[in-house]
């Protein structure tokens, strides 16, 4: 037996994680890469959906994934914090340079499209107001309403740099996410938005892109960025993804985001259309991807996806399950004790207790992100915040629990020749079993809902859909997790219910 | 030599309230002394200092001559008798499990405990088959207060230790209950210490009466003595208040 475990570990293809940052041309270019990757022989663990450049930077760096698609411009003005300015090649050999000696990372070659941060505007506003550049929107933008993606208002070959250089100063911003805001500007409820070069959307949605003269957006070159580590032991995988290089140039880039941003087609699909129509991959490969990956089209209703994607579904359910209830144990076990030991100590428990509470405020996304160069990506970080928000409600009821429980028997047990801890564990702990359950319940419940972020960091679970509906603009495909996940906060509140009643002392 | 005794007790609690200012009192073998006064005289607070659920701020409080401030805790409040105006009964644990509490925690064998807490129901008059498992939530006050004097005297302490036991019962059921326990500790040659704001039950069960008022002793003295000459007006107006003279 173990012999067999043995010999199938050293048959095994080697295995590699492939990463993507959460909007479509990362993951399509990601499943690109996967496909390519698998096709010379590896085993590919595919965690996309990273929320944003410093969670799949992170996620590299820690050895969590092995490659992911960056762009050039990004990592130079970003990551590295240079100035912006300089041609694509100088950029390239820059970050080239600085990545191999400080990270022991490697860009492999361009994939041959430059990509970049622009800012648009609905076409009827850029005539009205005669708008060509980004100064003229700054000199003419009274009344014009702004939605800018979170990262890109951050960052210094975003808003920061059109700040300093055309004076860009919009008296209020909405932030959105990036397929919502093209919605948003189809429907004429904003003016003014950030987009990338390749997007597909930018021709369905009538944009006009404004000129940036003062070169503020850097060059961005797409290219696969991985790990030194892993090309010394697998050589094969920059001999794998070199044919890519200088393959994909911008209107082949905007067709593709199209195709998955519009026309609704998976990015399997569209991937492995791409790779055989190139040659890297055989079309008998090719075909049979695509028959595997789902059908894709807008023209699903919620419930055609419920069913077209029951399988998957439910196993995101059951990862989804998991998160929830390691996490939840981990926070009663912790918790509930700690909840009974500030009893003794009534006059910290308030500051142990808001102390806790203030974990509560931190932004799940920001928690995640912290914890990645510990626990990098997939499951365990996203257990770890959901055991930190977990504690809260728990020990705020226990602690209050114990504390209130009938004080008149209390009193008398003790009174009578318990000792404090036969009074705490046999008398207090008995009777505020049921406040302390409404705390697990509150947590449990609140852990389902954040439990769908985990997707962000490639911890899979209900959270999956959610993201790739947001990015597909498809509502169908948002729901057919959301709904699952409202479902499943109902079942275990219900369960801890039944739980409560078995554990609550015959009174 | 006093069974129960203080010694000049002043408690002074943490915001500064003076609850007693130098009390002193002594109970004899057997006897029953009543503690009389309004809310806030301090009655219960010196009871209290008997099993240490207050510590006096100076002052000692001997029992059987020995100061309690060197007994073992546990030990020294499970040989005392508790009871106080609500019952405390844990509402989690059977009629029967309530009473059975000191004596497990003493550890006696498990035979023995439930022979003794089935003599006990019977003795209060709650037939243990009927009662024995119920919740004290199932039981009327007035058999909520019996169940609590039978956990009080369950592992056959010498004291008693009593505040206010009767004070939320009915007039009828009250009496009833006061010549029952008056009965109990005769029979039981219990030493007693009882807290309450009526005089007409102080006269009623106590061999000795002490009045306070504000942390302070008015009288000290039998039911005989404090109708026929008491100490002072308030020890007057006390007596009046419960019609126990015109």
């Amino acid at each position: 037996m173990l012999l067999l475990v043995l010999a199938t570990t050293a048959d095994a293809a080697p295995r590699l994680a492939i990463g993507s940052k959460n909007f479509s041309e990362s993951r399509l270019l990601a499943e690109i890469f996967a496909q390519t990757l698998e096709d010379a022989g590896f085993e590919i663990d595919r965690n996309f959906n990273l929320a944003g450049t410093a969670v799949a930077f992170r996620a590299l760096r820690a050895g969590s994934i092995d490659v992911y698609p960056e762009y050039t411009g990004t990592a130079w003005v970003t990551l590295l914090e240079q100035p912006t300015g300089g041609t694509p090649a100088e950029v390239l050999v820059g970050v080239r340079r600085v990545f191999r000696e400080r990270y022991d990372l490697e860009w492999l070659a361009p994939l041959g499209f430059e990509n970049a941060y622009e800012v648009a505007v609905r076409r009827a506003v850029a005539e009205e107001r005669d708008l060509k550049t980004i100064g003229d929107l700054a000199a003419r933008d009274d009344g014009l309403r702004y939605a800018f993606g979170f990262e890109f208002q951050e960052r210094e070959d975003g808003l920061v740099g059109l700040r300093r250089a055309y004076g860009l100063d919009p008296a209020s911003i909405a932030t959105m996410q990036q397929t919502l805001k093209y919605t948003a500007a189809g429907d004429d409820a904003i003016d003014v938005l950030d987009v990338y070069t390749t997007d597909g959307l930018i021709l369905l949605h009538d944009l006009v892109v404004l000129d940036d003269p003062a070169g503020v957006f850097p060059p961005y070159e797409a290219a696969p960025l991985v790990r030194g580590e892993t090309l010394r032991e697998h050589p094969a995988v920059a001999v794998a993804l070199a044919p890519l290089g200088g393959t994909l140039d911008e209107a082949r880039m905007r067709e593709l985001n199209k195709r998955v941003e519009v026309d609704g087609e998976s990015i399997e699909r569209v991937a492995a259309d791409f790779l055989e129509e190139l040659g890297v991959i055989d079309a008998a490969i090719a075909t049979a991807t695509r028959a595997s990956s789902s059908t894709g089209g807008r023209s699903r209703n919620v419930w055609q996806v419920l069913r077209d994607d029951r399988g998957a579904l439910l196993e995101r359910t059951i990862e989804h399950l998991q998160l929830v209830f390691i996490a939840l144990a981990m926070s009663i076990v912790v918790a509930v004790p700690l909840g009974l030991a500030l009893e003794r100590r009534a006059d910290r428990a308030e500051a142990v207790i808001r102390g806790v509470g203030i974990l509560q405020t931190i932004p799940s996304i920001a928690l995640l992100a912290f914890m990645i160069p510990f626990l990098g990506i997939g499951a365990r970080p996203a257990i770890a915040a959901l055991f930190l928000y977990g504690l809260y409600p728990i020990v705020r009821n226990t602690f209050t629990g114990v504390r209130d429980a009938d004080p008149s028997a209390a009193t008398s047990a003790l009174a009578l020749g318990m000792n404090p801890r036969q009074v705490l564990l046999q008398v207090k702990l008995p009777l505020a079993v049921p406040v302390i359950l409404a705390g697990v319940r509150t947590a449990a419940v609140i852990s389902v809902g954040t439990a769908t972020l985990a997707a962000f960091i490639g911890a899979g679970g209900l959270g999956e859909p959610i993201v790739a509906g947001l990015q597909l603009d498809d509502a169908a495909i948002i729901l057919s997790g959301a709904l699952p996940a409202a479902v499943l906060a109902l079942v275990v509140d219900g369960l801890l219910a039944l739980v409560e009643r078995a554990l609550r002392p015959r009174i | 030599m006093s069974a129960l005794r203080a010694v000049e007790v002043e408690v002074v609690y943490g915001d500064g309230t003076r609850a007693l200012a130098g009390v002193s009192l002594a109970v004899a073998d057997g006897e029953t002394v009543v503690l009389v006064g309004e809310s806030g005289s301090g009655k219960s607070t010196l009871l209290k200092c008997f099993n240490r659920l207050v510590t006096p701020t100076s002052g000692r409080i001997e029992i059987d001559g020995d100061d309690v401030t060197g007994a073992d805790l546990e030990i020294l409040r499970r040989s005392i008798g508790y009871v106080q105006q609500d019952g405390g009964l844990l509402p989690h644990w059977s009629v029967r499990a309530n009473v059975e509490f000191v004596p497990r925690l003493f550890g006696c064998p498990k035979e023995k405990i439930h022979a003794r807490s089935t003599e006990l129901l019977e003795l209060i008059g709650l037939d243990p088959a009927i009662y024995g498992d119920r919740r004290p939530s199932e039981l009327s006050g007035g058999q909520r207060q019996r169940v609590a004097f039978a956990r009080a005297i369950a592992a056959k302490p010498k004291f008693l230790l009593l505040d206010e036991p009767f004070g939320a019962l009915d007039p009828v059921l009250r009496a009833e209950l006061q010549d029952e326990v008056a009965r109990w500790q005769d029979d039981l040659h219990l030493t007693a210490l009882l807290v309450t704001h009526d005089m007409a039950e102080a006269m009623k069960l106590g061999d000795r009466i002490v009045v306070l008022r504000e942390g302070v002793v008015q009288q000290d003295g039998t039911p005989n003595e404090l109708r026929d000459h008491p100490a002072n007006d308030y020890v007057v107006a006390l007596m009046r208040a419960a019609g126990v003279t015109s």
